[in-house]
């Protein structure tokens, strides 16, 4: 009875979304959970509704049917907690990187000269020293979505949403910033709820891998990875034995459900 | 940089400026041309001279009226109520926007009151103007006022609404409430619509102020106008023509500068 709650905790999650072409369910029973410091992949098509756990976990909506919870207390609006970083680095072209890093503070409470000393610090630590003054537009798009990544660290957060952040990057630069986003998740204790459609990327950087059918979105099947897998970084992984196994033990689910559709 | 390279970009260059050159050269002659024409045409009573007057005599009267000390002030008044007018336009179109946002219910009530002010000639409300606002610069500037703040409001909200709703997430998954929404997102987004509104506005705030002084200047360009019409002197006309060409021109090309500097 000691046991913390988990994390995340989705228990008989339904979303309908309801516009003026009418009303579409997006998820439909969905219950999943995610331990503390755990890394969590959601891996599905596009259109299964994957985005939408990441905003009810974030507070930006509201289930229409089930609960949702962070460490045992139910989701009412955004929280200082949670940590979204979005597929596009979404960084704001007319601020500074500095004004971007700091730019989650700023919306919260004033910002201090030791918020500046620790981006500077985590700028430094992905590799961007001396970028504080540049504008978005003069960095690739690697150093951008690490910049994202030092911004969503900087609010504080323990749980951290990744919604498909390597999708708009280079296959090389692809493989560094899953290899850097993990060392850095480790190091900083974080809880990770990663979104993608990438099965070979889920297995690189999970623990465990929920697979999402579609239309309504739910769970189709669950894989934790295993240990020797997990205990390695995503590039060493990938060479692994035991990644192609996992491979096909998740491909064949979701194709599984490719055959429903 | 290589020699070859070098060599390649210095033929570029050369090419490039001997391309402007011409450019600039043909235009010149092109107003050289026009201007003679004229001259030629109208002191050979081809062109009625006393209608199309002559650039001799137009630069006469611009020279008499300059000694005479009241050009300058037809030039200030006129100026001065254009600058003021699309300044506020643009700055009262922005505000009105905003507010907009700030209640979507509202602005879908307003909705179809926009759009017939939009399409409406505001300078149909001229002499309404006049009588509630004096016969004199008051009228004339809100004038130029009316003519650009509906556009300039239909436009800016319509860029708030274009807003990339990537930025509006993140900035709501950060706690954003809806003012640090506007001012950290919105607004920014919206900033080069508005810049180009303020360019857009520097000619509609000309039409409303020519307009405005037909009906109730005693100073300015467009009184000029009137009172060379009323004199059946059409030198004045065609001095006040040729003089709010000249400063719209500069007027609209410091503008672009100007925007041009704040859009980095």
């Amino acid at each position: 009875m000691a046991e913390h709650p988990p994390m995340i905790a989705l228990d008989g999650v339904d979303l309908i979304y309801v516009t003026d072409r009418g009303a579409q369910m997006a998820l439909k029973d969905v219950s999943l959970r995610v331990a503390s410091e755990e890394f969590v992949t959601l891996v599905g098509r596009s259109g299964s509704g994957k985005s939408t756990i990441l905003s009810l976990i974030a507070g930006l909506l509201e289930p229409t049917r089930g609960t949702v919870r962070l460490a045992g207390a139910a989701v009412r609006g955004p929280s200082p907690r949670v940590g979204y970083m979005l597929q596009q680095d979404t960084l704001l072209p007319w601020r500074t990187i500095l004004g971007n890093v700091l730019y989650g503070i700023e919306l919260r409470r004033r910002v201090t000269p030791e918020d500046v000393e620790r981006a500077r610090a985590l700028l430094e630590e992905v590799g961007l020293a001396g970028v504080e003054k540049k504008r978005p537009h003069e960095l690739s798009g690697g150093q951008r979505q690490r910049v994202a990544l030092v911004r969503t660290l900087m609010t504080g957060a323990d749980v951290l949403l990744l919604d498909e952040p390597f999708s708009a990057l280079d296959y090389t630069t692809r493989l560094k910033l899953q290899n850097l986003i993990l060392a850095v998740m480790r190091r900083y204790r974080k809880t990770v709820l990663l979104v993608t459609h990438d099965i070979a990327e889920a297995i690189a950087l999970s623990d465990r891998i929920y697979v999402l059918g579609d239309r309504p979105g739910r769970i189709r099947a669950h894989f934790p990875v295993p240990d020797d897998l997990a205990r390695k970084m995503p590039l060493e992984r990938r060479h692994h034995p035991a990644f192609q196994a996992t491979f096909q033990s998740v491909w064949q689910a979701l194709d599984a459900e490719e055959g429903d559709a | 940089m290589s020699r070859d390279e070098r060599e390649r970009l210095e033929a570029y260059r050369r090419k490039k400026r001997r391309e402007r050159l011409s450019i600039g050269t043909t235009q010149v002659a092109l107003l050289l041309a026009f201007l003679l024409g004229w001259e030629v045409l109208s002191r050979a009573k081809i062109l009625d001279p006393l209608l199309f007057s002559r650039p001799s005599l137009i630069a006469e009267t611009i020279a008499r009226l300059a000694a005479e000390g009241e050009l300058g002030t037809h030039i200030a008044v006129t100026v001065l109520e254009t600058i003021a007018g699309f300044l506020a336009g643009t700055a009262a179109g922005v505000l009105l926007a905003a507010l907009l946002w700030f209640s979507p219910f509202w602005a879908r009530v307003l909705d179809p009151y926009l759009v017939v002010l939009n399409s409406m000639p505001k300078v149909a409300l001229g002499p309404l103007f006049i009588v509630a606002f004096g016969s004199g610069m008051t009228a004339i500037f809100m004038m130029a006022l009316a003519v650009s703040v509906i556009v300039t409001t239909l436009v800016v909200y319509g860029s708030f609404q274009a807003t990339d709703p990537n930025y509006l997430k993140l900035a709501r998954s950060f706690g954003a409430n809806r003012r640090q929404l506007f001012t950290t997102v919105v607004f920014p987004y919206a900033r080069p619509a508005i810049l180009s509104a303020l360019k857009v506005n520097v000619g509609l705030s000309w039409i409303g102020v020519i307009v405005g002084e037909f009906l109730a200047a005693k100073a300015g360009l467009g009184a000029l106008i009137i009172y060379g019409f009323q004199l059946f002197n059409f030198h004045y006309v065609l001095t006040a023509v040729v003089l709010i060409a000249l400063l719209s021109a500069v007027m609209a090309a410091a503008v672009d500068r100007l925007v041009r500097r704040f859009e980095r």
